[in-house]
């Protein structure tokens, strides 16, 4: 459904990604792996159209994707998460998963304002699955806590849950472990794997702690400065040599 | 045309205080990040202490100056130190709503000490104006022009020369990056805290005779100083000496042609007009941003 | 069935409502404790005027994040606006506070234009420049404004209805006032308020949730402009005269201290802060011209104790007098046990793989 064809990306001379292609395809998970710095954020940013790459294509369902601006992807259904969680900290949680439903209400000011039926309509619709979500994240009881005052485990979760609650047809997730406790990544993996069938989307799933990411997923691609260097299941990413090579290299 | 160029030169006096004011904001906000929108209140208080050991203290003019300088600095780097510290790692917003809190408070303070009644400055040069061809340039204009031409050029030797100037630029460019060099960033900011409030207590000093001295009287002259600072792309001391000339001679031209009334929006429009077409000012870099 | 944990935590809401029914009530029925007294209903419609103009300002300031300190230059429009309409126009009430509100929402949303891709403190220098340019045009344009002798209105009528007395004048403002507020509290408890908000918290993060960045904040402009149109023109009708010389930099700077003493983001907190700097302005004799002084400190005092913005005065004694719940912590999913999580991971090796591979 996603594809990216020869993508190239460099900030004043500095490559980020280098004619990299691939797949994502329907209803699966699918990682992007690689040592910090391989430039896996960026292709998410490229893919979320915060950068504009200077070279190849990037279509989804046949749509090309650097023709829209930022705030239309959501309209594709391409939802995302960040990696150091980018929520609206004044807002409630409730609040800001309802944020993830507000891109299908066609309510504008007015009617949002004097109360319209397709506003209060909304509204309903809204609280409910964002109520839904709160529960399959196991996070009912913290709605109303303003978000910025919450842990950092709880702030991943609800962060999750805002790009969840838009349904989108592709959710990209980057690093959505990062920096929580061990009991939490385990927990969370759980519930990665269950998204795509209970939300019928497909994942992209960036991080590189291998141990999550070969547990979820069905399809890897691993880039190293900003260049694929492989793709497979995880059992032959796990017997790659250039990758236990590359990670190797990275991190020791 | 003898007009129009007597309204150019006549508009350099106000150009160059304008300057004068874009400078201080600039060499504010490289070391701080943080606009100055307190200046006008921190820039009357300056000229009302002159008045202060000028009029009613009777010091002599070297001594009042010396007083009014001195005091200047000290109150940049206390206004700096007590109260801009405290929100150096707030939000945007929470740094801007300080100095309007300050300007505010400050006018306010002097509006309590020295009443809102003007006040009179002298002049600090007088005789027959200067003579260019058919135009005429009045004396003490050139004195504040070549006062801040002199002021510009001086601050622009320290920067580029001298240790201390490297220590400032690097304060600029990167605060945590100098701390690392082992620059004491804290100090570099009072300094240039006091360096700022300094020019804009000159500026207000030399402008004040030609308009009346009130706790609130610099609040227009800052408002083209803010102006000449945007055109200047709010960083580069030339571009602000610039901005501040082009400013003054612009609004000259349009209180010559138009209306005494209207200086102030026909530069409000054009910053408007400016920003909306380069939202780094005129002669603004580009910045280029990473999420 | 197990009790849902949301009905539980609905509870603020319902305080939050408990509140502004309590707060309506008080200035519905303040006429009658204040009596006849001219004078303290004369600052009593001030107040809810400026109450107004305050929440305006919050929403630029505390819920959208964009500082403004061009207030009064919307005033103004709003003001003149009536003055105009009143003398010329003779529309009927309601028709001219709308006329009044769409005029200053148009010079709002051409103000707003460049804000969606300016840096703060531009946008600050730029309604500045607003504000003080706007006393200047009306100087100039004495065809509409009269220039510096300024605009009169001689009575407010709304259909048979004369308002005649300083009663009638407050019950007016507060009518327009009430009816305003409430429509801003609905559009803030709205998709439109959420993703004004979201604007402020993180621009990034609203682009990846579908949110128009810069047509958000021209939105919010054009609002927060609009309402204070409508505040210009019920503070015409209760001046009776518009001049030049009412909307200076200091009135601007004025709201503005009103919107940090109430807090950044409330629409309660904003209208406790008109109430505060109509008193303290009131008071400035008894305070021997200190009161602009008091204004500013008090600007600058909340910001000393409240670096992070979103606190205020009424906020702190609030939690010193325990009216606001203390936040417990709530058990998360950061103490939940990992149950099932073994088999999750079970096609990878942990030990080989963890050692090696992510060290």
């Amino acid at each position: 459904m996603l594809e990216l064809d020869g993508v190239s990306l460099s900030f004043g001379g500095v490559r980020a990604v280098n004619n990299l292609s691939f797949e994502i395809p329907d209803g699966q998970i699918t990682a992007l792996i690689g040592p910090n710095g391989a430039g896996k954020t960026s292709i998410l940013n490229v893919i979320s159209r915060f950068y504009t790459p200077q070279h190849g294509r990037v279509t989804f369902d046949g749509k090309d994707l650097l023709q829209l601006p930022p705030s239309e992807i959501i309209d594709v259904g391409i939802a995302r998460s960040f990696q150091n969680v980018a929520l609206f900290k004044d807002l409630s949680v409730v609040d800001n998963l309802k944020i993830g439903t507000d891109h299908r209400s066609s309510a504008g000011l007015f009617s949002n304002m004097f109360r319209l039926p397709r506003a209060v309509k909304h509204e309903r619709d809204a609280r409910r699955e964002a109520e839904e979500v709160l529960e399959f994240l196991d996070i009912e009881a913290i709605a109303e806590r303003r978000s910025g005052t919450l842990s950092y485990g709880h702030q991943k979760l609800v962060d999750l849950g805002r790009a969840l609650v838009s349904r989108p047809k592709l959710l990209l997730l980057d690093e959505p472990a990062a920096g929580t406790s061990e009991g939490l990544k385990a927990w969370l993996a759980t519930k990665i794997k269950e998204i795509p069938e209970r939300f019928g989307c497909a994942v992209l799933l960036i991080d590189h702690d291998m141990l999550l990411v070969l547990g979820v997923s069905q399809k890897v691609v691993v880039v190293d400065f900003g260049s694929k260097i492989a793709q497979g299941t995880p059992d032959e990413i796990r017997q790659d040599r250039r990758v236990i090579a590359a990670y190797l290299g990275e991190e020791s | 045309m003898t007009l129009f160029f007597q309204l150019i030169v006549s508009g350099l006096g106000f150009g160059a205080v304008y300057a004068l004011g874009a400078i201080s904001l600039t060499v504010i906000f490289n070391t701080s990040n943080v606009v100055n929108f307190a200046s006008a209140s921190l820039s009357s208080a300056v000229a009302l202490l002159m008045w202060l050991a000028l009029v009613r203290l009777h010091l002599s003019v070297v001594l009042a100056w010396l007083f009014a300088l001195v005091a200047a600095m000290v109150i940049g780097a206390v206004v700096e130190a007590a109260f801009l510290r405290r929100v150096e790692r707030s939000s945007l917003i929470v740094q801007i709503v300080m100095t309007l809190g300050l300007l505010v408070a400050i006018e306010g303070l002097d509006g309590a000490l020295y009443g809102f009644n003007p006040k009179t400055l002298p002049h600090v040069i007088h005789g027959p104006s200067i003579a260019i061809g058919s135009v005429f340039l009045d004396r003490n204009d050139a004195f504040i022009l070549g006062l801040t031409l002199v002021l510009t050029l001086v601050l622009y030797l320290v920067y580029q020369r001298t240790r201390l100037g490297l220590a400032l630029r690097a304060v600029a460019s990167d605060r945590d990056v100098a701390s690392l060099m082992g620059i004491q960033t804290q100090r570099m900011v009072s300094l240039s805290w006091a360096i700022g409030v300094l020019l804009a207590g000159v500026s207000a000093i030399l402008i004040a005779p030609s308009i009346s001295l009130t706790p609130t009287f610099m609040e227009n002259v800052a408002v083209f100083a803010f102006a000449a600072a945007v055109l200047g792309g709010f960083g580069s001391l030339p571009g602000a000496l610039v901005g501040g000339l082009l400013i003054g001679v612009m609004s000259n031209l349009i209180s010559g042609y138009l209306s005494n009334n209207l200086q102030l929006t026909f530069v409000f429009l054009m910053i408007l007009l400016v920003l909306y077409i380069r939202p780094n000012g005129l002669f603004g870099k580009r910045v280029m941003s990473r999420q | 069935m197990m009790p849902n944990p949301l009905s539980r935590l609905r509870k603020g809401h319902m305080a939050r409502r408990g509140g502004l029914a309590v707060g309506f009530l008080a200035f519905a029925l303040a006429p009658i404790f204040v009596g006849s007294n001219v004078t303290t209903m004369g600052i009593l419609t001030e107040a809810v005027i400026y109450a107004l103009v305050v929440v305006s300002l919050n929403l630029l300031v505390g819920f959208a994040g964009l500082v403004s300190i061009g207030q009064a230059g919307f005033l103004a429009v709003g003001a003149y606006a009536a003055g105009y309409s009143a003398n010329h126009l003779h529309l009927a009430l309601p028709l001219e506070l709308l006329l009044s509100g769409i005029l200053a929402g148009l010079v709002g949303f051409i103000l707003g234009l460049p804000s969606g891709r300016l840096r703060g403190h531009y946008l600050v220098i730029i309604t500045l420049g607003f504000g003080l340019a706007v006393p200047q045009i009306a100087l100039e344009a004495t065809d509409i404004t009269n220039g510096f002798t300024g605009l009169s209105i001689s009575n407010t009528q709304f259909g048979p209805i004369v308002m005649n007395s300083p009663r009638a004048m407050y019950y007016f403002a507060f009518v327009v006032v009430a009816i305003s507020m409430m429509l801003i509290l609905l559009a803030l408890a709205s998709k439109s308020g959420r993703a004004i908000m979201a604007v402020r918290d993180s621009e990034a993060a609203a682009l990846a949730m579908g949110i128009p960045v810069a047509r958000t904040k021209v939105i919010v402009f054009t609002l927060s402009a609009f309402f204070c149109g409508i505040a210009g023109d019920l503070f015409a009708h209760f001046e009776g005269l518009v001049t030049p010389a009412d909307f200076t930099l200091a009135l601007s700077l004025f709201f503005l201290a009103a919107v940090i003493v109430g807090g950044l983001g409330s629409v309660g907190g904003s209208i406790v802060g008109a109430l505060v700097l109509v008193y303290v302005q009131t008071r400035s004799a008894s305070v021997g011209g200190y009161s602009e002084f008091i204004i500013g400190a008090a600007v600058v005092v909340v910001l000393m104790l409240f670096p992070e913005g979103l606190a205020s005065i009424p906020a702190l004694l609030g939690r010193r007098l325990h009216l606001t719940r203390g936040v417990a912590e709530l058990p998360g999913p950061d103490a939940v046990e990992p149950g099932e999580v073994s088999s999750i991971i079970a096609g990878a090796d942990p030990g080989e793989h963890q050692g090696g591979v992510n060290a």
